[in-house]
C-alpha cells in the first residue's frame, strides 16, 4: 500500500507540472515528424534503413528525457526538504524507491504512448502506409528503453545531492552510452589481441542497455546479418522466444544488481544525512 | 521349389535383360549406321550406355525417352555439326568426379525440351560455336559435391535460352567464351547463378536467378550486356551478391531488378561500367565500389535498402540522378533534382574489413557521430551530386492501404494514455 502511495503521489506530482506537457509536447512533435518521414517507401516489413534511421533519433533522445526526468523526481524532493519529511515517516527505501520507480515509469510511459498514438494517427491521416509489426517494434524498442534508463536515473538521482549535479551526471552516462560508445570500446579494444576484440565486443555489449536493446531489436526485426559474419551464431539463437527469455533475464539481472547499489546508497544517504 | 523358381527367374532374365541391351545396342548401332541428315525416333523406355554422335543427325524422343549410364563417360557425346537432341531425358549418376550427361564440340547444333539429372556437370561445350540450347532443365543430384549446369569452355556465338538450373555448382559458367546468349534462363539454390569469366560481348537478357550464394559474377569481361534481369533473394553465403563485377570493362547493365540480397552490387576493380535504371531494393547493402573508377551510375532507385552505398578508393566515378530513399530532398533550382548531394562514406567499410567485429556498431548512434567527425575528404566519397526527387522507374505499384489494426494500435494507444494521464491528475 505504501508504495502505491508513493507511486500515486509521483504521477499526481508530475502530470500536474508544466514540465510534463512541455516533454509530452517535445515528443509528440518529434514522433509524429519521424513518423512522417517516412514517405514513399514501399517495403516496411522488416528492418529497413528508416527503422534504422528512427532506433537512432530515439536512442538520441529517449534515454536523455528519461535520464533527467527521474534524477530530477528524486533530488527535487532532496532540495525541497521533503526527503526529510518523509524520512519521519515508517517508511522503507524499498517502499520509496518502487513507489518512485512505478510513478515514474507510468507517467513517462503516458508521454511516449500519447506520443507515438499520436503519430501513427495523424501519418495515417495523410495517408502514409504503416505496417504493425513495424510500429510495434517500435513502440518495444522505446519501452524497453524507457525501462533500463528510468532504472539508472533513479541511481543517478539517488547518488546526486543537487538538480545540478544529477543533470550533469545524466548528461555524463547518456554521453557515454550513446554518443561516443563506439569511439570508447575502439579505442579501448585496441589494447586487446585481434583474437579477443569479438569476445571484448560481446560482452561489452551487455554492459550498455542502449546498444543491447538497439542490437536485441535489430535481431528481432530479422536484420541480424548486418552486423556480419562474425556474431551469426550468437544472433541466430537470439532470433526466437529465445530472444525474448534472453531478454527478459537481461531486465531482471539488470534491475536487481542496480536496485541493490541504489538501496545501498540511499541507507548511506539516509546515515549521513 | 528351388529348381523351379531358378529356371523361372533364368527365363525371365532371358526374355528381358537381352531385349534391353539389344534396345541400346540397337540405338548405338543404329547412329553408327544412320546416314547423315537421317532422322532417328526413339521409342518410349529406358536406354541404358554411353553414345557418341559424330555427324549431322537429328535424335529425337517420342513419349518419355531416358538415356541413362553411371559410368564415368558422357551420357550423349555429340561433335561434327548440325545434331539436333529434343525431347529427352538424360540420367548421368556416376559417382565418379567430373562426370558429365552430355559433352558438345563443333556448331550448329541444337538441344532442346532436354531434361538432365546429374552427378556432374549438366552439359560441357568445348569449342562449340553457334549451338542452340533451349528449353532444358538441369538438376544436380550430387549436392554435396555439385559441378557447373552448364559449362562453356572456348565456345563462342551460343545461344542459350528458357533453361531452368536447379541445385548445380554454377548454373551457367562461361570461361575464355565470347558473345554468346544467354536468354530467359532460370538458376536457384546452386552456388553462382550466371559465372563469365574472360568472356567478351555476353548478352544477359531477362535471366532470374534467385536463392544462389551469388546472383551472377562477371570476372574479367569486356562488353557484357546485362538487361532486364531478376537477381534476387541471394543471401546463401554471408558475402552473398545479386551482382559482382570484378576487372570488369565497359559494361551495360539496365532496367535489372535487384533485391533482397545480402549486397545488391558489388564493384571491384572495374571501370567504364554503365549502370543505369535499375530498381535496387531491400538489399543489406545496396551498392558496394572498391577501386573501381570511370563507371557511370545513372537513374537507379535504391529504396529500403539498409545501407544504401558503401565506397572505398572509388572517388572518379559519374553518380547521378539516382533515387535515393533517404529522407533529405530538397530542390532549390526546380530542375526536378535534389540540391542536396548523397554521399557515402568509406570509413565504416574499412573499419570493419579490418576488424569484422566493430561491424556491431552498424548504425550506432554513436558510430553516426563518430563518421561525422572523421569524415573523408570530400574527394574521397562516393557522391552524388544531384539526387532524384522521386523513384526514376516507376512500375505498376499496387496500392497498399494500412490495415485496420494499425488504426486500432494507434487509437488504442492515445486512449489509454489519456485515461491514465486524466486518473493520474485526479486528487487521491
Amino acid at each position: 500500500m505504501k508504495i502505491w502511495t508513493i507511486s500515486r503521489f509521483e504521477i499526481r506530482t508530475i502530470t500536474r507540472q508544466r514540465f510534463f506537457y512541455t516533454f509530452l509536447l517535445l515528443w509528440t512533435i518529434v514522433l509524429s515528424l519521424i513518423l512522417l518521414m517516412q514517405q514513399n517507401i514501399t517495403s516496411l516489413g522488416d528492418y529497413t534503413n528508416l527503422i534504422g534511421t528512427m532506433f537512432t533519433l530515439i536512442l538520441y533522445l529517449l534515454p536523455l528525457t528519461t535520464l533527467i526526468l527521474s534524477s530530477f523526481s528524486l533530488t527535487n524532493e532532496r532540495e525541497s526538504g521533503q526527503w526529510k519529511l518523509l524520512l519521519s515517516y515508517p517508511l522503507s527505501s524499498w517502499d520509496y524507491l518502487i513507489g518512485k520507480f512505478l510513478g515514474q515509469l507510468i507517467s513517462q510511459w503516458i508521454i511516449l504512448t500519447f506520443s507515438l498514438g499520436f503519430g501513427i494517427c495523424l501519418s495515417l491521416l495523410f495517408g502514409h502506409v504503416i505496417s504493425f509489426t513495424w510500429a510495434l517494434s517500435l513502440y518495444l524498442f522505446a519501452l524497453l528503453l524507457l525501462v533500463l534508463f528510468l532504472i539508472i536515473g533513479i541511481f543517478l538521482g539517488v547518488v546526486s545531492k543537487t538538480r545540478w549535479q544529477a543533470l550533469m551526471l545524466s548528461i555524463a552516462v547518456w554521453f557515454i552510452f550513446i554518443m561516443i560508445w563506439p569511439i570508447t570500446l575502439i579505442s579501448i579494444l585496441s589494447f586487446l589481441p585481434y583474437p579477443m576484440i569479438e569476445t571484448g565486443m560481446t560482452i561489452l555489449l551487455f554492459l550498455n542497455p542502449a546498444e543491447f536493446v538497439r542490437v536485441f531489436m535489430v535481431v528481432q526485426l530479422e536484420g541480424g546479418a548486418i552486423f556480419g559474419q562474425t556474431y551469426d551464431s550468437l544472433f541466430q539463437s537470439l532470433q526466437s522466444w529465445f530472444g525474448w527469455l534472453i531478454m527478459l533475464v537481461y531486465l531482471l539481472v539488470y534491475t536487481v544488481v542496480l536496485a541493490f547499489l541504489t538501496y545501498w546508497q540511499m541507507e548511506r544517504n539516509k546515515k549521513h544525512g | 521349389m528351388r529348381p523351379l523358381t531358378v529356371l523361372l527367374t533364368f527365363l525371365t532374365l532371358l526374355l528381358v535383360w537381352p531385349a534391353k541391351v539389344l534396345a541400346t545396342d540397337a540405338l548405338t548401332q543404329q547412329i553408327r549406321t544412320a546416314p547423315a541428315g537421317s532422322v532417328i525416333e526413339l521409342a518410349e523406355g529406358t536406354y541404358e550406355g554411353n553414345w557418341v554422335i559424330n555427324k549431322p543427325l537429328t535424335l529425337q524422343g517420342k513419349g518419355k525417352v531416358i538415356l541413362r549410364s553411371c559410368s564415368s563417360q558422357p551420357v550423349l557425346s555429340v561433335s561434327s555439326s548440325h545434331v539436333i537432341v529434343k525431347n529427352i531425358t538424360i540420367i548421368q549418376c556416376s559417382k565418379q568426379q567430373g562426370a558429365t550427361a552430355i559433352t558438345v564440340s563443333g556448331d550448329h547444333h541444337q538441344f532442346q525440351e532436354l531434361q538432365i539429372e546429374t552427378s556432374g556437370y549438366g552439359m560441357k561445350l568445348d569449342e562449340a560455336r553457334y549451338n542452340k540450347l533451349a528449353k532444358i532443365e538441369v538438376r544436380g543430384t550430387h549436392p554435396n559435391q555439385p559441378h557447373n549446369g552448364i559449362d562453356l569452355w572456348y565456345s563462342d556465338h551460343n545461344q542459350i535460352s528458357q533453361v531452368k538450373l536447379e541445385q548445380v555448382l554454377d548454373g551457367l559458367y562461361l570461361e575464355n567464351s565470347h558473345h554468346n546468349q544467354l536468354t530467359k534462363n532460370t538458376i536457384n539454390n546452386s552456388r553462382y547463378g550466371i559465372h563469365l569469366m574472360f568472356s567478351d560481348g555476353t548478352k544477359l537478357i531477362q535471366n532470374n536467378s534467385h536463392h544462389n550464394v551469388a546472383g551472377a559474377m562477371v570476372m574479367e569481361t569486356n562488353q557484357t550486356s546485362i538487361i532486364e534481369n531478376d537477381f534476387s533473394y541471394n543471401q546463401e553465403s554471408y558475402n552473398s551478391q545479386g551482382l559482382f563485377f570484378y576487372k570488369a570493362v565497359d559494361t551495360d547493365i539496365s532496367r535489372n531488378k535487384i533485391m533482397h540480397n545480402r549486397i545488391g552490387i558489388s564493384i571491384d576493380n572495374s571501370s567504364d561500367n554503365h549502370f543505369q535504371q535499375n530498381s535496387i531494393k531491400s538489399n543489406f547493402i545496396a551498392l558496394q565500389v572498391n577501386q573501381s573508377e570511370k563507371n557511370k551510375i545513372e537513374k537507379n532507385d535504391f529504396q529500403g535498402n539498409i545501407h544504401q552505398a558503401l565506397a572505398i578508393s572509388s572517388s572518379h566515378n559519374q553518380i547521378k540522378e539516382n533515387f535515393w530513399d533517404q529522407p533529405l530532398r530538397l530542390d532549390f533550382t526546380g530542375d526536378g533534382r535534389s540540391d542536396i548531394p548523397f554521399h557515402a562514406d568509406p570509413y565504416f567499410l574499412s573499419l570493419t574489413s579490418q576488424y569484422p567485429a566493430y561491424q556491431l556498431f552498424f548504425q550506432s548512434p554513436g558510430m553516426t557521430l563518430l563518421e561525422r567527425l572523421l569524415k573523408s575528404p570530400s574527394s574521397l566519397l562516393l557522391t552524388d551530386q544531384q539526387p532524384a526527387l522521386s523513384v526514376n522507374n516507376l512500375e505498376a505499384q499496387s496500392v497498399v492501404s494500412s490495415p485496420l489494426s494499425i488504426w486500432l494500435f494507434g487509437l488504442f494507444l492515445l486512449t489509454i494514455s489519456c485515461l491514465t494521464l486524466w486518473t493520474g491528475r485526479k486528487k487521491i
